[in-house]
């Protein structure tokens, strides 16, 4: 196993892996550099920019971008909506059209609110049927399924990290927000949350976790919330899940058996699995 | 042990049996999700704009997780 941590920047965030070869590494930089031209909200070519500027109800999409949208739509219904891949508007109507560094306070209103509409869109293999108009983003789900698929380039123990997102196999020792660490031996952490990614607009401070329910940016008690899981994907879905329900956030991940950590401006909080079956403190 | 107790008891056995088994169910839709279309991204192209820089590791990788 290679013991040299290679870092690179991809998809906007900064990407490591570890446990790989110069040529493994090469393809997981190959990996991250296609999700980006597929599945980017602001490259106009990108397949995602595509499906959404088109008016045709059907439209055959590629065999990655099925993937992506059949992981979006199965964590739509593990989680009861709250993660949904419909909420490209929303995003857009809060202010968040452009790249990140690019947006800037603008005293425009926002725009109408755009709840999900995960339950309108049918993926029948590679044939996306979606009422026209409906505008996908797919982010929710992206960087951590990459993350996943990326450690499985990793011959044996490694791990891949991506934006706060990890995949670890073989073992590795996570730092957590606000302090602390955990080891994992194999599986995935993420954290969701409001600290990063604001900005103002209409005079109020917008964020890009978006409730579905409501359209707009979601109120939550908790700023971020980590969770450990199976996979990246699975944890990073959970994360989001549990940051949108708020107060009950840390039963529905007690309820799936994940492990959390929540926090407030001044309060960390575990849920009961965390408690019960620590992940191990390093 | 009293008959409280030993309900008490059971309760506590069927929550952690019930947390079990939605983690496996949580897990299995997760790896339903990712299996659902095995062929991706080996056709990349080799372009990539990306910069590399490496370092050593000596024992156990560490890496922070945090919002982005």
């Amino acid at each position: 196993m290679s013991r040299e941590l290679h870092r690179f920047r991809e998809m906007d965030v900064d990407v490591a892996v570890y446990g790989a070869d110069a040529r493994r590494v090469a393809a997981v930089e190959r990996l991250f550099a296609e999700w980006d031209r597929v599945f980017s909200r602001f490259r106009p070519h990108s397949e995602l920019a595509l499906v959404n500027a088109s008016r045709a109800p059907v439209v055959v999409v590629s065999a990655l971008f099925a993937r992506a949208l059949r992981a979006g739509l199965d964590a739509a219904a593990e989680t009861g909506g709250l993660v949904d891949p419909t909420l490209g508007a929303a995003l857009e109507a809060a202010g968040y059209d452009r790249d990140f560094a690019a947006v800037r306070p603008d005293a425009r209103p926002t725009g109408p609110p755009a709840p999900g509409r995960g339950r309108s869109v049918r993926l029948l293999g590679r044939v996306l049927v979606r009422p026209p108009g409906l505008r996908l983003d797919l982010n929710g789900v992206v960087k951590a399924l990459a993350v996943d698929d990326a450690l499985a380039l990793v011959a044996g123990d490694g791990l891949v990290s991506a934006g706060g997102d990890v995949a670890v196999r073989g073992g590795a020792v996570v730092g957590l927000p606000r302090g602390g660490s955990v080891r994992v031996e194999s599986g995935g952490v993420a954290t969701s949350g409001i600290t990063h990614r604001q900005w103002l607009r209409g005079g109020a401070v917008q964020h890009h976790l978006v409730d579905p329910r409501t359209g707009r940016p979601a109120v939550s008690r908790w700023s971020e919330v980590t969770v450990v899981g199976p996979t990246c994907l699975a944890a990073d879905v959970a994360a989001k899940a549990a940051f949108l329900l708020s107060d009950d956030g840390p039963d529905w991940l007690d309820e799936h058996g994940l492990a959390g950590r929540f926090l407030t401006h001044d309060v960390a909080v575990t849920n009961g699995v965390w408690r019960d079956c620590p992940p191990e403190a390093a | 042990m009293t008959r409280i107790e030993l309900a008490r008891l059971r309760a506590s056995r069927a929550k952690r049996a019930l947390a079990a088994a939605s983690a496996v169910g949580f897990l299995v839709t997760m790896g339903l999700a990712r299996a659902a279309h095995p062929g991706h991204s080996t056709h990349a192209a080799s372009t990539s704009t990306a910069v590399t820089s490496s370092s050593s590791v000596s024992s156990v990788p560490q890496v922070q997780t945090h919002v982005s």
